[in-house]
């Protein structure tokens, strides 16, 4: 595979994870993504109490 | 309605009853984390099997004295239990957690459990702990008394779940189903005859020794109001210093395995965009932010130990005093608190303050506590530009530099909620009574898992979020290349360079060059992202004999002094989190509260930032 097309797909593929990680939940509810009810939080902050947040 | 296989439980219990180390306990990994439906208080659900084999759900609801519900997360107690949280599914029994050590909190619940009507057994944790006090509860006769199973849990150890689960079993469940009960708020003659059955109850059912153990010998230094507060700081103090002085050689093993990692990956890969990419943007960029693995895992091991020994609490008692002064309610310290992890489940943690206007303040100063994602950022200026020596009798100067960053941001907190509550609302703090659980010996396997749940959450985030924003970074530094025949970096004549040359002269009177300004804007996204992005802007802006040195000493090599400091400083002050206002946007349904948070804290951060800058550079001069 070409040089440029593996980084081109690399960079593309984590704009689009940083875009649907930060879409906002009616978005994505709208898109039928989720069911937006859930927490909006999407990553690990540390928090015991806490699945993530950003 | 429930299927007919998997009934499900409701864990209620006061605040602090080990409800949480319960349901871990009883559910381990199998664990499921949202929120509720239409409100921001969070739901855990888990499953496990019964000694008969069973399988049953549990949710673990949140902390509640009683079932007449005042701030958001009890009402969604109250509802659940109640059966009338909409979109919920109706609990086919209740399992009550009690603190055994501080029975008499919880039993006013356990009657008003009682009253709902549903299958019910009570679990009387930290029952070991009653024993080393030299106190003793009469099971049975509760069991008689109150007319449901008890039965004795240990949470924290082995096995200690043992008689909850075979109790479980004896639960009459599914038989009928689970509907919606008729409650109603209790009257203050039906609270006060509650009060004295609940005492009578107590009477003749439990024995606590007298005022001679431990607990009160410990809280006769610990909650002393010189005593206390020396003790306080000293605990802090000797956290920091810890995290510097601790972490070394783990992070220097770590730093040398993403080196040796980086360049076999390097040497393998032809010249080229894959080969930066590679090297520049992954490993530079994330391996830079891993390398505080230690220091967070340290961070946490402290608080998780001085929380699970109790001493947390003592510590919102002896800062209630402080913050009253302030305006903060006393019950903004846990959320304040929370917030030295992150600010996001800290603001999420004010919901349990019942005042609108003490919310807000608490929210709005949260962000101001150092969060963990300013740690990297933190260590990593105070490592190349603060020297290792001791003062003080033997403190690491650098460990002291780091304790001046976190009492800057609870100090500029505490200032920040005094302008709000007594100069732009002008109110008294609301009166404030907490409870003081009893002392007990942090759980090793407690504090593991905790550790690991922080430690797998940060490795994570390294892997996911913090890996594609250094991939982007990295796109935008190297793209597009320079034209034939151009001298100098190739970033200059990327996006980012010419972002960073295009903002740099917004910055510039505050002493930040144009690679600092690029850090920062993806640090909006993560903080601790722009030590990555700082690891990959000068890789790939050194030239020559630079090539491959570590971002430390280049840092060391090209800031001054001035523009160091008054990097640190506006990173305790700025609003370097879009994550966070997004949350209050959520928590307070309203623009106008995370559009006030993101001005005052720019404003705050690039007040401090030129005032630190100008007088380091008048002082050095």
């Amino acid at each position: 595979m070409n040089e440029m097309t593996i980084v081109y797909g690399v960079v593309l593929g984590a704009a689009a994870f940083l875009a649907l990680r930060w879409m906002p939940a009616g978005l994505k509810a709208r898109l039928g993504l989720e069911n937006g009810a859930a927490c909006a939080s999407k990553s690990g902050c540390g928090s015991k109490s806490c699945d993530g947040c950003h | 309605m429930n299927g007919p296989a998997a009934p499900e439980i409701a864990l209620v219990g006061c605040p602090n009853s080990g409800k949480t180390s319960l349901f871990n306990a009883l559910t381990g990994s199998r664990q499921k984390v949202a929120n509720y439906a239409g409100v921001t208080v969070e739901r855990k659900e888990g499953s496990f099997l019964t000694p008969a084999g069973r399988p049953v759900k549990i949710l673990d609801l949140p902390g509640t004295y009683s079932l007449r519900g005042r701030s958001p997360d009890e009402i969604v107690t109250r509802d659940v239990v109640l059966g009338r949280l909409v979109g919920e599914e109706i609990p086919d029994a209740v399992v009550c957690v009690a603190d055994a050590t501080n029975l008499r909190l919880v039993l006013r619940l356990v009657m008003e459990l009682k009253a709902v009507g549903r299958p019910m057994v009570l679990a009387l944790n930290m029952m070991d702990v009653v024993a080393r006090q030299g106190g003793r509860i009469d099971v049975s006769r509760l069991a008689k008394e109150l007319g449901i199973p008890v039965v004795e849990t240990v949470a924290v150890k082995r096995g200690g779940t043992a008689d909850l689960l075979a109790a479980i079993d004896r639960l009459p469940l599914l038989e009928d189903p689970p509907t919606e009960h008729g409650w109603r708020e209790p009257t203050a003659d039906e609270i006060r005859a509650a009060h004295a059955e609940a005492t009578r109850i107590l009477h003749v059912c439990a024995f606590h020794p007298g005022n001679e153990h431990l607990t009160r010998r410990l809280d006769a230094v610990l909650l002393h109001p010189v005593a206390g507060v020396i003790v306080l700081l000293a605990v802090l103090f000797l956290m920091f210093q810890a995290v510097f002085t601790w972490a070394t050689p783990a992070m220097d093993l770590i730093t040398a395995a993403i080196e040796t990692a980086g360049a076999a990956v390097g040497g393998a890969l032809p010249d080229g965009l894959l080969r930066s990419l590679v090297v520049d943007g992954i490993f530079a960029g994330v391996g830079a932010v891993l390398v505080f693995l230690p220091q967070i895992v340290i961070l946490f091991f402290f608080i998780i130990l001085l929380e699970d020994f109790g001493y947390m609490a003592r510590a919102a008692f002896l800062m209630d005093r402080l913050m009253a002064g302030t305006g903060l309610h006393g019950r903004a310290f846990i959320p304040l608190l929370s917030s030295f992890a992150c600010a996001i489940p800290g603001i999420m943690a004010a919901r349990v303050i019942e005042n609108r206007r003490d919310r807000i303040a608490t929210i709005l100063v949260a962000p101001l506590m150092t969060c963990s994602a300013r740690l990297p950022v933190y260590t990593l200026i105070v490592a190349a530009f603060v020297p290792d020596r001791p003062v003080l009798g033997g403190f690491g100067l650098q460990g002291l530099v780091m304790f001046g960053l976190f009492a800057a941001g609870i100090l500029s907190a505490l200032a920040v909620a005094f302008v709000v509550k007594k100069l732009v609302w002008r109110e008294a703090p609301e009166p404030f009574i907490m409870e003081l659980p009893d002392y007990k010996m942090p759980a090793p396997a407690n504090v593991a898992l905790g550790l690991w749940i922080r430690a797998g959450a940060f490795l994570a985030r390294a892997g996911t979020v913090i890996l594609a924003l250094m991939i982007l970074v990295w796109f935008l530094s190297s793209f597009p290349t320079p034209p034939e025949g151009a001298i100098g970096p190739a970033i200059d004549f990327s996006i980012a360079g010419r972002i960073g040359h295009f903002l740099a002269p917004l910055f510039e009177p505050i002493g930040f060059n144009w690679q600092i300004v690029v850090a920062l804007i993806p640090g909006m996204a993560a903080r601790e992202v722009a030590v990555g992005v700082l690891a990959t802007v000068y890789a790939l802006s050194a030239t020559g004999d630079e090539i491959g040195q570590a971002l430390q000493p280049i840092l060391a090599a090209q800031w001054t002094l001035p523009t160091a400091l008054s990097f640190l400083v506006w990173y305790v002050f700025a609003p370097q989190c879009l994550s966070t206002l997004a949350v209050v946007r959520r928590e307070t349904n309203s623009r106008l509260w995370p559009a006030i948070m993101f001005a005052y804290m720019f404003a705050l951060a690039y007040a401090a930032s030129f005032a630190t800058y100008r007088i380091a550079g008048a002082l050095l001069s």
